[in-house]
Parts: structure tokens; C-alpha cells; sequence
């Protein structure tokens, strides 16, 4: 039985990680290689090719840029802000913060569509399409209920105790917060923003209504539209770069931080 | 806790990032006007727009090759011009797009811009199609209409009805040939076809003017019918998966007797060394008894953004580029027509003269998507001719309801 | 400020408003009102027709939606996939969480390898699935050919059947990780003490996993799935830019339709309609799965 499972395991991971593989070692290959039948593994002739053309043909360092700042800024903003609800939510009666807490969980029942034509709207009359800003502030608040949840249950199981000695030292409780509890708080804060980031990052529906231009474009919706902007043929080596290239970040998250994560996800299941 | 540099590189690292959020879209935007065009196979926009920019010092006009298919483009020039942004100054303009960008306020009126000369060289039904309101917006530049091709040997006459056309293909038909190519895949080709047998019956489809949809008839029941027919008997089952170049394969290689395609065939068959050259003949498509032969009319022209910043250069190359010389480098070049009388080769004329433009009503992308689905069901099969026919006249109204 | 003064307002039921204010405001802004914009749009016309002014027709958009093919269309495509790939991501997680329990080291090893899917966009798993279905030059067709399960290789993404079948296969390979690590949290917080019960009374591998595992594992089961139901109907990223939609609308979820209905058609009332519509449904279902699991869950105790 456990020999079964570990190899049902080992296969699985197999599987969960090959797709990648594939496409790294199809990034190198020639388009001549590409498209041979039958399909070679490794390339023959591995080329560096792909990957040059990815910067050169589109604007593939503007998009990670870009990627990069709009993540990095609402995870750091959504962070900021849910910390200072979850504060004042933790010590609050606990019926009250029960109300506030489901009505969060309660977004996340609406697909992202019902909120793309009024969000297009407000973004366009406040001059912010094609703009980082138009991204940054409406990830920031949907990664909100999730990130105010999670750091409500964390700051709630900080010891009272260290607030009052606080209060007795003459803190105010925005001082008791960032002096005390934030520096506390660290891993559950690098989880919450870890998760924000990597929502933010792959995010793509809004990223494709507001960010037509190629300049401003985020990584995710550049790769997923990079072969509607051939003419021709189909750039498969071009593709498979584009997908790596795009995935590489995340792939080092996840080995890096694969158990803040994981922490993250299962927060609810671990309590 | 974090030591004073850890601080101040973390607090460096994000007033970076702040400042780069900051930057505008345009910053680094190049000077001059884009369009965006087809896939430039043959080269000659990219010279004609040369031509331009040498003739015409200024700011240069740009040529941006876009997607092949059409409705890529479309949504690439709506998604620009709904968030008002000036990336395309000159629309490179698909007839079914006219109404919708018009409507929109996308385009520019250009009613006054046009010429009395230019009127009465330009056909009349292109005119009327890059029209919205009795204003122009697109200066029209090529011309297509469906037309009825047929082998000359083994074809004495060609077909005027239905009937004929069916008779003759079923007797023609051998195991290696088929009688009769049309496009019925679920796109928009379907619909140009459609309408040519619809219009050949009788019927009409949507009254633009009144907004009616005059769809739910017997008529139009009769022209799906005989679309229906043809599938699996003197056309192949797979006549509902082909396009245009499909249907001109088959037939520029020997295979089919019958052939309802754009004049475009013509030219490429005309300049290949295909053996059939000069066995091929060209008709107006077929009509029902006491109806006359309607075709469908395509055609592509040029149109100005309205948030283009420099309108008086990009009435420049429009300008510029619809003159006949120029439409004739690209006829010679591509092997389309121009909308220029002058232009237009004799044996297409009568053709394009009668040819009809589709509703020039705002919503036609979305009457043309419901339509098409329901040719697509009722000639695979699913439905019944006369369901098909209903549900979309009924989906229609519903959707032309003001 | 006293020392007791100042513990008995930290003591104060009320956190200070201030505290609120900017995730208040981010989602009202983001979140509270294009809710509300969207519902009110839904009973207007705001259309090219209407020369993108919104005039109100009360129920006129839902009456269209009651006789759209093309709705009823997205509506069981998006039920088909949401049943299907769903419930075969909760098969395998389950199936992998319960073998991976038994795993003591090489857990974080596992947990990466794992993850590397759940991580990477929708959209460009998207793209990197195309390129393995291509009928020609993908690795798919290449492996089953090879493998002599197939004679030709499938245009996968060209029929209907198939292209479906793709797409869910795209989307269990995203999402199972997550599902697996859910259930596996799940799994190991169950109290040694009550499987050696089991073994006690002379039960085995499948008494422990009916008796203590399954009813311990149920509220998460429930949680998650209801989460996943609701996020495999929005499904929008890989249907997108895999299928489009196609072939002829055979894998056209209401999400897709949506964003076609406003983005292409430029239909902003009627697109809100559908959105509304599709939310209504899903809350009837979640009500409807909390009666039925309720209901299940009373009866195993």
C-alpha cells in the first residue's frame, strides 16, 4: 500500500511538473526542430534564439516592469490596509467582527465579471487606462477579504497582554500596531502579501480591458496574446519562451516560500 | 530587527517602484499616425505608404500589420478607441464595422470631404455602405460581391434559378468532382452566402431603416432549404467546415463544377498556371423564378479616428492612398477591386452594380453572430429549417427591441 | 492618559473608526458599488442604440436572456465543466492527500512540485496547453501515437467534444493542488487517538478512512467546495485564450459570453443582466449545496 502511494505520488508530481519541462525544453529549439514529426525531446540544437526574440519583437521588459510594480505596489498596499482593519476588527466584540468577516467572505461569491464594467468605467473617467494606478488600486481591494481575514485570526491570537503593557506605556493603539503587533506579525504578513502578489501577477481579465497598449501591458496578458499578434505562422518556440519566461518568478516563489504558501492556503484547514 | 542600510535600500527599492508607477502611458510615444492593416503579404502598403510619407513630407504615417482574421482587428480597434486612446489614427475599415464605429462616435464625418468627381467615380452602393446616417465615415477603396463561377467546358449556359443550378450540378457530379462549393462554416462568409440565396428568393433579413426584422418568412425558410439540400448531395458534407480558400482549392484544382466566391478567385486563377484558366466562366449567383440575382457586397475602406491628434494628415493619406493610381498599384499588386467605376473590369461590373449592402445597423456584429449559429445548427442538421429560421427572427427582434 | 484609562479604552468594544477606513474605502470603491452599478445597469438599455446613455426598460434585458439559445448555450457548457472538472479535482486531491499522508519527510519537496501549477496564471497555462493539444506539433498526440492508443492524433481543440475535454484537463491540472493541500491539511489534523480506536476494535485502512478521516475532512470538503464551485462557474482566463469560446461556441461559458456581450457588442445593459443572472444561480446553488450537505452531515452523527 505505501509503495503504491509513494509511486502514485512520485507519478503525480511527475505529472504536475512536466508540462513546464516541456516547454523549457521547447523554448531552445529550433522552429525547425518545432515542428518536426515526430516531436524531439531535448533540442538538438539548442538556441538562445527564442528567448532574444522575446525581447526584441515585444516589449517583454516593459511587461515584467510592469508586472513587477502593480504586484509588488497592492500587495504592499493591500497589506497595509488590511492590517489596520484586522487590528481594529481583532479586538472588537466578537459578533460584530463575525458580521464584518462573513460579509467579506460573501465578495468572493461574485465572479470578477460583475465588477469589470463599472471598475472600466471609474478607471476610464479617473484617466487611469493604460496606467499602472488603474491595476494597483483595484487589486489591492480584491485581495482585501481574504488578506483581512487571514490577519484578523493571526492578530487575534497575539497576547493581549503585550497591548496593555503598551497602553501603560503611553502608546496609541496606531503606535501599539506598527511597533508591537506588525513586527509580531511577520509571517503571516509575508503570507498575505505573498498571496496578494502572486494574485495580482496573474490576474488577467482586468488587465486585458484596461491595458490595451503594448507599453503598458502586464506580463500575463502580453504571453496570452502574443501569438494573436502574428501574422503568419505561430511562433512555438516564441510561445514556449514567453510561457516560461512569464512563469520563472513564480516558479522561485514557490520554491523559495513554498510553506508561507501553503500556510496561506490552508489557513482555515490548520486552525 | 532590520538594520539602518536593510531600511534604507527596502524604502529606496519602494520609493522606485512608486515613481515608476507614476509614469503615463505616453511617455516614449513615437510621433505620427498608425494604421492597422491586414497582413501586408504582397508589400505594396508598406510602399504606397513610402510613396506617402516621400511625397508628403510630415509627420510619417505608420503601418502596423495586424491579425488575418478580421474580427481580431475589429476588436483591437474597439478596445483602443473604448478607453479614447489615439493608438490608430486611420482605420484600414471593414463595410460591417461602419455602423457600429459610427454610432459609437469613433469615426469622423467626412461628408464634406468628399469630392463631386470622386462621388460619381465611386460606386454608388459602396458609398451608401461606408455611410451611417446619411454621413460618410469611410472613404471606400476595394469592392467584393459574390459571384457564381462555373466551368465553361462543361457548362454550356450558366444557371439562372435554383433549380437549374442543382439539376446541373447533381448530373455533373461525378465521385471525383462536386457540383456545387459554397462556405458554410459558422462565421461570417456563411451569412454573405445565405443572404445571396435569401435575397434570390425574395426575402430580406433585417430593415435597417425601420429596424424590423422581416427574417421570419417562408422565403427565407425556402433559401435555407436549399442550402440545406445541396449538403451531402451535390456539395460535400464537409461544405459546413469550409471558408473561402477551402472552397477555392477544390475548385481551382479541377474538383468542382459550381463555385460561389469572391472575384479575388478570379485573379489568382487568371495569373496561375492552373490549366483551368480559361475553362472558367463568371455569373451573376442564382435567383428563384421571377426574383433578380442579388449579391452580397464586401468592401474595405478608410476611415479617421475621432481622437486622432492630427486629422489633417490623416485625411492626407486617406486621401492619398483611395486615388485611382494608387488602387490600382494594389489591384495589380493583390488582385482586388477598387470601388472606382473606372477601375472596375467589365465582366464584374454588372455583378457589383447589383450587389446589396448587409443592414448598416449598429448591432450587426451580434444579428450577424445569432444568425450565423442558427444557419450553423439547422445545416448540421441539429434543427429544422423552419426553427432555425424562427428562433433567430425571434432572438433578433428581441434584440433590435428599442 | 491614566494607565487604567488607557487599558479600558483598548478594552473598548469598538476599534477606533479610522482603522477602517482604507480597506472601507478601497472596497466600496472596488467592490460595493460596481456591484450595485452593474444590478442597475441591468435593467436599463445602455447601448450603441441608446448612444451609451443608460435608459432604464425594467425587466426588458431579463426577458432577452429567457429566450437567448446562446445564454442557455454558456449556461450548459459552464455546468458541464464546473460538474466535471471539479468533481475530478476532488477526486484526485483526495485520492493524493490520503496517499501523501503517509509521507513523513520530503513534504515541502512534494508541496513545491505540487504548487507550481496552482501558481501560474490561468492565462498562460492557457497558452502552454495549446501548444501540447496542437493536432500537429503537439506532445500530446505525439505520446498517445507513440504509445499506439491512437492511430492519428486528435485535433483536440477543433471539435467539440475534445476541445471541452481540454479544457478541463487544463483546468484539473491547475487546480487539484490546490484542492490536495487543503484536504491534506485537513487530513493531518485528525487526532491520532481516533484511529487507534479503529485499529483497536479491528477495523482497517478503509474503516478508519469512513469512520474518522471522511467525517473529520467533511467541513473542508464543503468549504473549498463550495469556493471551487463558484470560481469553476466564473471561469473566464483559460477558456479565453485556449478556445475563444469555439469550436462554434462549443465551449462558451457565460463569462466569455459576457465579456463578449460587453467588449465586443458594446451591450453593457444586457451583459449586466447576464452577469446578475449568473450570480442568482450561483446563490441558489450554494443555498441548495448547504441543505444537502447539512443534511448529510447530521446524519453521520
Amino acid at each position: 500500500m505505501r509503495v503504491f502511494s509513494r509511486a502514485f505520488i512520485a507519478l503525480f508530481c511527475v505529472l504536475a511538473v512536466a508540462p513546464i519541462g516541456w516547454h523549457l525544453a521547447s523554448s531552445f529549439k529550433t522552429p525547425g526542430e518545432l515542428t518536426r514529426i515526430p516531436p524531439t525531446l531535448l533540442p538538438q540544437q539548442p538556441t538562445l534564439d527564442n528567448y532574444g526574440e522575446l525581447f526584441t519583437r515585444r516589449p517583454f521588459g516593459r511587461y515584467y516592469a510592469n508586472s513587477f510594480v502593480i504586484a509588488s505596489l497592492s500587495s504592499l498596499l493591500c497589506v497595509a490596509a488590511a492590517s489596520l482593519a484586522a487590528y481594529g476588527l481583532c479586538r472588537t466584540r466578537s459578533s460584530f467582527r463575525r458580521i464584518v468577516t462573513s460579509s467579506l467572505l460573501v465578495v468572493a461569491f461574485f465572479p470578477p465579471i460583475v465588477l469589470l464594467f463599472p471598475l472600466y468605467e471609474i478607471v476610464r473617467t479617473a484617466g487611469l487606462v493604460n496606467h499602472s494606478w488603474g491595476l494597483i488600486l483595484p487589486y489591492a481591494a480584491l485581495n482585501l477579504p481574504l488578506s483581512i481575514w487571514l490577519l484578523t485570526g493571526y492578530f487575534g491570537q497575539i497576547p493581549f497582554e503585550l497591548e496593555e503593557a503598551a497602553a501603560i506605556d503611553g502608546l496609541s493603539r496606531l503606535q501599539t500596531l506598527v511597533k508591537i503587533i506588525i513586527p509580531l506579525s511577520a509571517p503571516a504578513l509575508a503570507t498575505t502579501g505573498l498571496l496578494a502578489f502572486i494574485f495580482a501577477w496573474n490576474e488577467f481579465m482586468f488587465a486585458l480591458t484596461f491595458m490595451n497598449l503594448e507599453s503598458a501591458k502586464t506580463i500575463t496578458v502580453g504571453v496570452a496574446t502574443l501569438s494573436g499578434a502574428f501574422t503568419y505562422e505561430i511562433p512555438w518556440g516564441l510561445l514556449a519562451a514567453g510561457v516560461v519566461a512569464s512563469s520563472l518568478p513564480l516558479i522561485l516563489l514557490v520554491i523559495v516560500f513554498q510553506r508561507r504558501i501553503v500556510a496561506g492556503l490552508t489557513a482555515g484547514a490548520s486552525k | 530587527m532590520k538594520s539602518t542600510a536593510a531600511k534604507i535600500s527596502l524604502w529606496t527599492v519602494l520609493a522606485i517602484l512608486f515613481a515608476y508607477s507614476l509614469r503615463g502611458p505616453k511617455t516614449g510615444e513615437q510621433a505620427g499616425l498608425s494604421i492597422l492593416m491586414e497582413p501586408d503579404g504582397t508589400g505594396v502598403w508598406r510602399d504606397l505608404i513610402v510613396d506617402f510619407n516621400r511625397e508628403y513630407p510630415g509627420p510619417p504615417v505608420r503601418l502596423i500589420e495586424g491579425p488575418p482574421a478580421t474580427n481580431t482587428r475589429e476588436d483591437l480597434y474597439a478596445t483602443s478607441f473604448l478607453s479614447g486612446d489615439a493608438s490608430y489614427d486611420i482605420v484600414y475599415c471593414d463595410s460591417i464595422w461602419v455602423a457600429k464605429f459610427a454610432a459609437a462616435g469613433w469615426l469622423r464625418d467626412l461628408t464634406d470631404r468628399l469630392t463631386d468627381s470622386d462621388r460619381s467615380d465611386f460606386l454608388p452602393a459602396e458609398l451608401e455602405a461606408g455611410s451611417y446616417r446619411n454621413k460618410l465615415y469611410r472613404m471606400p477603396a476595394f469592392t467584393d460581391a459574390g459571384v457564381l463561377y462555373y466551368r465553361k467546358d462543361l457548362v454550356e449556359r450558366p444557371p439562372e434559378t435554383f433549380a437549374e443550378l442543382f439539376e446541373i450540378a447533381a448530373a455533373l457530379k461525378t465521385p471525383d468532382r462536386w457540383g456545387f462549393l459554397w462556405q458554410g462554416k459558422q462565421y461570417e462568409g456563411l451569412v454573405t452566402v445565405f443572404l445571396e440565396v435569401l435575397w434570390g428568393y425574395g426575402g430580406d433579413w433585417i430593415d435597417a431603416e425601420t429596424r424590423e426584422v422581416k427574417l421570419d418568412s417562408p422565403e427565407a425558410v425556402e433559401a435555407l432549404r436549399f442550402l440545406r439540400s445541396t449538403v451531402g448531395t451535390v456539395s460535400p458534407l464537409a461544405v459546413t467546415t469550409y471558408t473561402e480558400e477551402d472552397t477555392r482549392n477544390i475548385f481551382q484544382n479541377g474538383r468542382a463544377v459550381f463555385l460561389r466566391n469572391w472575384p479575388y478567385v478570379w485573379t489568382l486563377m487568371q495569373r496561375s498556371d492552373s490549366p483551368l484558366k480559361n475553362s472558367v466562366g463568371i455569373a451573376p449567383m442564382v435567383h428563384a423564378p421571377g426574383q433578380a440575382s442579388v449579391a452580397t457586397l464586401g468592401g474595405w475602406g478608410f476611415g479617421i479616428s475621432a481622437f486622432s491628434r492630427d486629422p489633417e494628415r490623416a485625411w492626407q493619406f486617406v486621401e492619398f492612398v483611395t486615388r485611382p493610381d494608387q488602387l490600382r498599384e494594389v489591384q495589380e499588386r493583390q488582385g482586388r477591386i477598387p470601388s472606382r467605376r473606372s477601375l472596375i473590369p467589365l465582366e464584374m461590373l454588372p455583378v457589383l452594380a447589383s450587389a446589396r449592402t448587409r443592414p448598416p445597423i449598429p448591432e450587426y456584429a451580434q444579428a450577424s453572430d445569432i444568425l450565423q449559429r442558427w444557419l450553423s445548427a439547422a445545416l448540421t442538421g441539429s434543427v429544422s429549417p423552419e426553427q432555425a429560421i424562427r428562433e433567430a427572427a425571434r432572438e433578433t427582434s428581441l434584440l433590435l427591441a428599442t | 492618559m491614566q494607565p487604567t484609562e488607557s487599558i479600558r479604552k483598548l478594552r473598548s468594544l469598538r476599534g477606533a473608526p479610522l482603522f477602517y477606513l482604507p480597506a472601507a474605502a478601497l472596497l466600496l470603491l472596488v467592490i460595493a458599488y460596481p456591484i450595485l452599478r452593474t444590478t442597475i445597469l441591468s435593467f436599463t438599455q445602455f447601448s450603441l442604440h441608446t448612444s451609451f446613455q443608460s435608459e432604464f426598460t425594467g425587466l426588458q434585458n431579463y426577458l432577452r436572456l429567457a429566450f437567448d439559445s446562446r445564454f442557455h448555450n454558456a449556461l450548459k457548457v459552464t455546468v458541464i465543466f464546473t460538474v466535471i472538472s471539479v468533481g475530478l479535482e476532488f477526486a484526485l486531491g483526495l485520492i493524493l492527500a490520503l496517499a501523501a499522508d503517509t509521507f513523513t519527510r520530503g513534504r515541502g519537496v512534494i508541496r513545491s512540485f505540487f504548487l507550481a501549477p496552482w501558481t501560474l496564471p490561468t492565462a498562460v497555462i492557457a497558452v502552454l496547453w495549446a501548444w501540447i493539444f496542437n493536432d500537429q506539433y503537439g506532445i500530446l498526440n505525439a505520446v498517445l501515437i507513440q504509445a499506439n492508443f491512437l492511430q492519428a492524433g486528435i485535433a483536440w481543440l477543433a471539435e467539440p467534444g475534445s476541445a471541452m475535454a481540454s479544457i478541463i484537463m487544463a483546468d484539473v491540472w491547475k487546480t487539484t493542488p490546490f484542492v490536495f493541500l487543503v484536504l491534506l491539511a485537513g487530513i493531518q489534523n485528525v487526532p491520532q487517538e481516533l484511529f487507534e480506536a479503529i485499529e483497536m476494535d479491528g477495523g482497517g485502512a478503509w474503516a478508519k478512512f469512513r469512520y474518522v478521516t471522511w467525517p473529520f475532512l467533511l467541513p473542508f470538503v464543503f468549504i473549498s467546495l463550495v469556493f471551487r464551485i463558484i470560481q469553476s462557474f466564473a471561469i473566464f482566463d483559460l477558456v479565453y485564450v485556449m478556445t475563444g469560446g469555439g469550436p462554434g461556441g462549443a465551449t462558451e461559458t457565460v463569462s466569455v459570453y459576457s465579456y463578449q456581450t460587453y467588449m465586443r457588442y458594446l451591450d453593457f445593459g444586457y451583459g449586466s443582466a447576464q452577469v446578475v443572472a449568473v450570480v442568482l444561480i450561483l446563490a441558489a446553488t450554494a443555498a441548495l449545496l448547504h441543505q444537502l450537505l447539512l443534511k448529510r452531515y447530521a446524519r453521520l452523527f
